[in-house]
């Protein structure tokens, strides 16, 4: 009779305490996923390809963040030259955009945080954002698997749930991560984000592909957005070159440089 | 008959200062109501004047997805034959074309997204009257900005370009390279410069020039400054005036934004927030800005008379003959006010009908009096053998008497106040930001409203309401036996 009743606090201690551990695990691979490219600080080179019904159009961009205390970046568009050197720069909470055609720096109001950035399907709100997944949502890990990646080893894929805090300043109601897992390396496979919790099509996905080493690290070198209700339409990113925690002096990240 | 009114005129005469006095007050209630009436018309009448003449118009036309989505995509093709087709129906005096955008303008250090509205001046005044409301400078001018057309590069161009992204994507490869880890600096802590990596090729001189050259190829810059006129509200928030140059950056059909800096020439004010946060400029530069040929968002037309809306909305729809065009009259456009106007009028007429409710008990009360105070009167004309009918006619005939001098009086000196009302107005400015009804804004001066309805109405709701109070008095009074009544002192 001891034994069981003792058997049984144990069983309901483990009980207990296995799901919030459990918890903290699947938040934290979402979090590791979801800071593939950025680090402490990053630089990047990438071409990003913008499909819309009305054509295509190509930038490249080169751009320059930092994730510490202070979150800062500077994106500027190396070409062509209809959007050679147009700038966007985002230091603490402003947002300023630099158009070198008349040589004219504005400031981004809140309100237009949730507009597309230079006709792509990204916000200007996705490319300086903060918001950290693992603390606005609760994580609930779906499925895991064993499978083969396709480089030549097997990880373990995980289907992740994110459902929103109960006061989350977000937009989504639903976020669906797919990520694997190998050793120390967390990368994302497919996010399908849902405006309501209930909704049965995503209103944007973002897949990952080709999976190469930057800088050291295992990293998607093509990240595609799709929107749902624009069906052919999509903004595709291929890093060409990524650094992580690397030294990016305070002068990157001012005025002066957004212009230059 | 001519006796019986004799009679009453004689018997309201006995007792002047009563009869004066509830006189007056049904006088007083009939001017209060006529008033009243008039006011609500002359506001109902402003709000309309408003919604419609500063921005709907009287019917609008949009595509079916634009009404349901407001995407800038869902455009109006063959904008010439809808005009064409507008103006030339019946009724209506003039059509014009719109196009909306949301730009973020700012100057300086200040920036605020509006709304841009492209609107073809010619065509525009014709439609609202947004020229009258200039509060400094001048109206949009009829000719757009010259700007020349762009072209495409040519393979030669398009190779240079190549080469200008090539080099100033090595140059931040290089960049890029010759960065520092963050780790690597704690082991050489003092030798590392803290900040200040070098900027390894910067782009020459020559080189930004070149580029800004094949930049203005595909999109030469406008001549001059296009010039535009700004809502009061969107110069405050921006801290502009006349004459100032504001940078516009405005979002183009193929989703990439297009800058260029506008020459502000005029301030309007409509009293409507949402209208004077705009930016007005002309419809061809906003067609340009945002790429979008000759093509619009809106149709809207003016009609001679208001009311005939839903029905050339229907006249105008089969004669586009257009399923995906929608032609909607402004009451369906903005249902919630046309209820803001009948729902004024119904509360009106709660208020009349209260007030005469009100000057009814005076009249039961004076009737009642006289009657009483006549029993022995009535006791005596009964016994000599006057008819029942007639004694209950003579005192409706007083009541009436009374109800047909009052509502002349009254009327009367509620067509002064309303006379009043419509060439002086009722100044509201001192009231801070005006008045707003549904978002719309009312003109600072209200004037009153004379209409036939708000003259009768009143007048025959009292005749009414005072003819029924006096039925029982006159009752009271036919019924008496004349036994009794000459008994009473």
């Amino acid at each position: 009779m001891k034994l069981i009743s003792s058997l049984f606090i144990v069983a309901m201690v483990v009980g207990l305490a296995a799901p919030p551990a459990r918890a903290n695990e699947a938040g934290d691979l979402v979090n590791k996923a979801d800071m593939v490219y950025r680090g402490k600080s990053s630089a990047s080179v990438f071409d990003m390809t913008i499909k819309l019904s009305s054509g295509e159009r190509a930038y490249k961009v080169v751009v320059w963040s930092e994730n510490g205390d202070k979150n800062r970046v500077l994106i500027k568009m190396l070409g062509p030259a209809l959007w050679r050197g147009f700038g966007t720069l985002k230091v603490d909470n402003s947002l300023k955009v630099y158009d070198p055609k008349s040589n004219h720096v504005s400031v981004v109001s809140h309100s237009m945080l949730g507009d597309s950035w230079m006709g792509s399907h990204f916000s200007n709100d996705d490319l300086v954002k903060e918001t950290r997944l693992d603390r606005d949502y609760t994580v609930k890990l779906l499925t895991k698997s064993t499978r083969d990646t396709g480089l030549g080893f097997s990880a373990t894929y995980h289907t992740l749930e994110l459902s929103p805090t109960p006061r989350a300043p977000v937009v989504w109601g639903r976020i669906i991560y797919e990520l694997w897992t190998h050793d120390d390396t967390t990368v994302p496979v497919k996010v399908s984000y849902f405006r309501k919790a209930d909704d049965r099509t995503p209103t944007r996905t973002i897949t990952f592909s080709k999976v190469r080493k930057f800088d050291g690290r295992m990293v998607p070198a093509t990240l595609q957005v799709a929107v749902t209700d624009k069906p052919g339409e999509f903004t595709r990113i291929d890093y060409e070159k990524l650094k992580f925690n690397v030294r990016i002096g305070d002068q990157k990240f001012t005025e002066q440089a957004l212009k230059h | 008959m001519i006796s019986t009114i004799r009679l009453a005129w004689r018997n309201l005469g006995r007792n002047r200062r009563r009869s004066v006095i509830t006189g007056l007050a049904l006088a007083i209630g009939v001017t209060l109501s006529v008033a009243c009436f008039g006011l609500i018309d002359g506001i109902s009448a402003s709000l309309l004047h408003s919604l419609t003449r500063f921005d709907l118009g009287h019917v609008q036309v949009h595509t079916q997805r634009y009404q349901e989505t407001r995407r800038p995509e869902a455009l109006i093709e063959g904008y010439d034959r809808v005009v064409a087709e507008i103006q030339a129906t019946e009724g209506v005096l003039g059509a014009s074309g719109r196009v909306y955008g949301y730009a973020l303008t700012s100057r300086e250090q200040r920036s605020a997204g509006l709304e841009i509205v492209g609107v073809d001046p010619r065509l525009e005044r014709k439609v609202t009257e947004l020229q009258t409301r200039l509060k400094q400078g001048r109206f949009l001018e009829d000719e757009p900005t010259p700007w020349p057309p762009g072209r495409a590069l040519t393979a030669e161009e398009q190779a240079q370009d190549e080469a200008l992204t090539q080099s100033a994507e090595s140059s931040a490869l290089e960049e890029l390279d010759a960065l520092q880890s963050l780790d690597a600096a704690v082991d050489d802590g003092a030798k590392a410069p803290a900040d200040a990596p070098p900027t390894v090729g910067a782009p020459s001189e020559e080189r930004l020039a070149f580029s800004r050259k094949l930049a203005e190829i595909q999109s030469p810059p406008p001549l001059r400054h296009p010039r535009v006129i700004l809502g009061t509200v969107a110069a405050r928030i921006l801290h502009v005036e006349v004459g100032d140059v504001v940078h516009v950056s405005a979002r183009s059909l193929d989703g990439s934004t297009r800058d260029v800096d506008v020459e502000i020439i005029g301030l309007f004010e409509t009293g409507t927030i949402p209208l004077d946060r705009r930016m007005l400029l002309h419809l061809a530069d906003l067609q340009r800005l945002e790429g979008l040929g000759n093509r619009v968002h809106e149709v809207a037309a003016v009609l001679d008379d208001p009311n005939s809306a839903p029905a050339i909305a229907a006249a105008i729809s089969s004669r586009l003959h257009e399923p995906t065009l929608l032609v909607r009259p402004w009451n369906q456009i903005r249902p919630d006010i046309q209820q803001v106007v009948d729902a004024s009028r119904t509360t009106t007429m709660f208020i009349i009908v209260i007030i005469f409710f009100v000057a009814a008990l005076g009249v039961i009360n004076t009737m009642l009096m006289s009657v009483f105070e006549r029993t022995r009167e009535f006791g005596v004309l009964k016994a000599i053998g006057m008819a029942r009918r007639r004694i209950f006619g003579l005192i409706v005939t007083e009541a009436a008497a009374l109800v047909v001098i009052s509502s002349v009086v009254g009327l009367g000196l509620g067509l002064c106040v309303d006379l009043y009302m419509v060439h002086h107005g009722i100044d509201l400015t001192s009231m801070t930001g005006g008045l707003s009804v549904g978002g719309v804004g009312l003109q600072p001066v209200i004037r009153g409203a004379i209409t036939t309805q708000g003259l009768l109405l009143p007048t025959f709701i009292l005749a009414a309401i005072c003819l029924v109070a006096s039925i029982y008095p006159a009752v009271r009074a036919a019924q008496l036996r004349p036994a009794v009544g000459m008994r009473e002192t």
